[in-house]
């Protein structure tokens, strides 16, 4: 059986790589070829992502870290955004981050500003925000439906 | 916040990227919703289909400055959200995963 890895590089590229060895974990397994390949293109790459709290974010965040991606980090909890950066140890320093709502368009401007300015520019912007609701069209709030488009 | 959200920030990073005369990427997050209509999400897939209108015609906007701008639309995973819909839905993560 392969393991496939798909990194978001924005490129539709499915990386396929070896299955780890037995008893040994995805993320333990050494970097083969196309993972090195993989981790050259990332280092160094400035990456603005929201939504780094939590769920595929905080994935994200991770998988560009352990490349040596220099990361602006935003999202609307700050305990959330905490936990991230605590979670990314020691070896990814201490990225940029931000409290951020990503509907205030003067505080979305400042923060990407603010993030490129720092890290001397911008190479991929990963929009990870977004919230999820339940709830039948008949019986939908107008309000709930702002709050999830808007 | 799924789509206007998704708007303004593109938006300040293509300004950006724009101004600085650099080539860079632009990633969206869909879902699967942004492709497959569920019952009782009709905000959240609507909201997803609008990124992914988006991602498009800003891709073609940009692409003369060298960014691309493209959307990914991932099946299920198993993150907090996932665990939010399953319980709405009075089902287990697990039959979704």
């Amino acid at each position: 059986m392969e393991a496939r890895l798909v990194d978001g590089l924005g490129r539709g590229q499915t990386h396929w790589i070896r299955p780890p060895p037995q008893g040994m974990s995805l993320s333990a397994r050494p970097f083969g070829r196309t993972e090195t390949r993989v981790m050259a293109q990332i280092k160094g790459h400035r990456i603005f992502l929201t939504g780094a709290g939590g769920g595929m974010g905080r994935c994200i965040a991770a998988m560009f870290a352990k490349r040596g991606a220099t990361l602006g980090l935003t999202d609307s909890s700050e305990r959330d955004l905490g936990q991230t950066i605590a979670s990314l140890g020691a070896e990814a320093g201490i990225p940029w981050s931000r409290v951020l709502d990503v509907t205030d368009a003067s505080a979305v401007d400042a923060a990407v500003r603010g993030f490129a300015a720092e890290a001397g520019g911008l190479d991929l912007v990963v929009n990870a925000a977004g919230i999820l609701a339940v709830a039948k069209v008949v019986d939908m709030d107008p309000a709930e439906w702002r709050r999830v488009l808007e | 916040m799924n789509a206007t959200g998704t708007f303004l920030v593109a938006k300040a990073a293509a300004r950006v990227m724009i101004a600085a005369g650099t080539p860079g990427s632009i990633v969206n997050i869909s879902l699967i919703s942004g492709k497959v209509r569920d019952p009782t999400l009709a905000h959240y897939s609507a909201s997803k289909f609008a990124v992914i209108g988006f991602t498009q015609s800003l891709a073609r906007e940009v692409a003369e400055h060298g960014i691309t701008v493209n959307a990914i639309c991932p099946g299920i995973v198993a993150t907090p959200m996932i665990d939010h819909l399953a319980r709405a839905w009075g089902r287990s993560v697990a039959e979704f995963v």
